[in-house]
């Protein structure tokens, strides 16, 4: 008896000399970990399967050891492997991915929140601009979550912001200059430039984000601010940041 | 293991040897029953090599291999074939590569691969210190020989990126390694291929 599964892996980690740990999203489970017995030197089982990022189906074993899957073999759907020789596409993909692993985490929206990874990392390799992509694919992530960015109208006014605006971390939404006051902080400064981009990242449909063009600064300034709000949500910072901010270079 | 079976001096060195990969308890009964009736230098030689290794053995501090001098045999051997480097991520896949005596040049470990999802960073490598000797040793040709893995064609892609622009030609074996393989496993036949049909990156 086993439990097919399609699944999106995370990390693996040799234990011992034989057997490896792997931990993927699942659209019905979220996160889970499960041990791959005799996968480092027999790859019968897992053939091209085990690699971070591959859209794979698993087979889990009916008996599991508490949080601990065991799986018994696996197939490859789709490896994404050109991301390889793309290193910010890659440092994309992977801070999604690891985005993803923590939001389906408890498992309720990870249906949605599966399906919207599979669906960035199709988009990444098929060469849509790789820095709208990211915070369009981010903000969907995030949304799915729960934590969606409310950009529309003010936090505390209701109306269309006004200039200065600021973003609350802890409320995730925008706010007047004029707003800002009695408003839950930390807050961070936000250009105008950046909110507008902000908020056709969110509501623009993917296919026509090709057209969502930005400068390297004010993706700096994005990203610094989905940083921020992450880390302030999860109560730390991603891994995968440092990679995407060593190659995601000035254009 | 049942507890208060043996004596703890006994109990102490299985727990120890059964901490080896690749071994289970089982096996690590039978290794330390062996010593403890095996003569009493052989269980001292024992002991003493272990001393030796980790008092003795540490990093080349030229390429980063293991070594019991300042440098590690291969770089103290100047006949070697001089302005090239072969580049592997950990000290074991250096022996493997070594065996198949299809290179002569010298070597530089990295200790490790780039892995965004755990947060391995370039500057966690020893990149720098790869380019400082691509620069003082009049190095031309750099072969990257890393496991064909995810972590291993993007440490790939950075390395060719980052050294080209120094001015020396870069070369990564070629994937004729099975997918996810491991250089420390595949067999010599399969690896001196690779390393034959190298393509430049
Ligand atoms: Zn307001
Ligand atoms: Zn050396």
């Amino acid at each position: 008896m086993s439990i097919q599964t399609p699944a999106i892996i995370l990390t693996i980690k040799d234990i011992g000399e034989a057997d490896r740990l792997v931990t993927f999203l699942t659209p019905d489970r979220g996160r889970v970990t499960g041990l791959a017995k005799h996968a480092k030197k027999s790859r019968k089982r897992f053939p091209n399967v085990l690699e971070p990022l591959n859209r794979v189906e698993f087979y889990l074993s009916a008996r599991t050891g508490g949080d601990l899957e065991f799986l018994q073999k696996g197939e490859l759907i789709r490896a994404y492997s050109s991301l390889r020789r793309d290193l910010p596409r890659l440092g994309a993909a992977a801070l999604l991915a690891e985005l993803a692993g923590e939001l389906a985490s408890p498992p309720e929206a990870a249906a949605p929140i599966f399906a919207a990874l599979e669906n960035a990392l199709a988009r990444l390799e098929n060469g849509l601009p790789v820095d709208s992509l990211l915070i369009s694919a981010a903000l969907h992530l995030l949304k799915s979550g729960g934590y969606g960015f409310h950009l529309g109208a003010c936090l505390a006014c209701g109306k269309e912001p006004a200039p200065p605006l600021h973003f609350s971390i802890p409320r995730g939404g925008v706010l007047c200059g004029a707003c800002r006051g009695g408003a839950p902080g930390p807050l961070l400064a936000l250009n105008p430039g950046a909110w507008k981009i902000l908020r056709q990242a969110q509501e623009m449909p993917p296919d026509r984000l090709a057209r969502l063009i930005l400068p390297a600064w004010q993706r700096d300034q994005i990203l610094a601010l989905i940083r921020a709000f992450l880390r302030y949500h999860l109560g730390r910072d991603l891994k995968s940041w440092s990679f995407l901010k060593k190659v995601s270079g000035d254009k | 293991m049942a507890k208060g079976a043996y004596p703890e001096a006994l109990t102490r060195v299985i727990r120890a040897i059964a901490k080896w990969p690749g071994v289970g308890e089982k096996t690590a009964t039978r290794m330390a029953l062996y010593l403890l009736r095996a003569p009493e230098g052989e269980a001292r030689e024992l002991v003493e090599a272990i001393k030796e290794l980790k008092e003795k053995i540490k990093f080349c501090r030229r390429c980063f291999a293991f070594a019991d001098q300042e440098l590690c045999p291969i770089c103290a051997d100047p006949g070697r074939t001089q302005g090239q480097i072969l580049v592997v991520a950990d000290p074991g896949d250096l022996l493997p590569i070594e065996r198949t005596g299809w290179f002569s040049g010298y070597y530089h470990v990295l200790g490790g691969l780039i892995s965004p999802l755990e947060g391995v960073k370039p500057e966690d490598l020893r990149i720098r210190e790869l380019e400082e000797r691509i620069k003082s040793e009049g190095i031309e040709e750099v072969i990257l020989a890393l496991n064909p893995t995810m972590e291993g064609e993007v440490t790939t892609t950075y390395l060719s990126e980052q050294l080209k622009p120094l001015g020396v030609k870069v070369s990564r074996i070629a994937y004729g390694l099975p997918m996810g393989g491991d250089i420390k496993y595949i067999d010599q036949q399969t690896l001196k291929e690779a390393l034959g049909h190298r393509v430049e990156t």
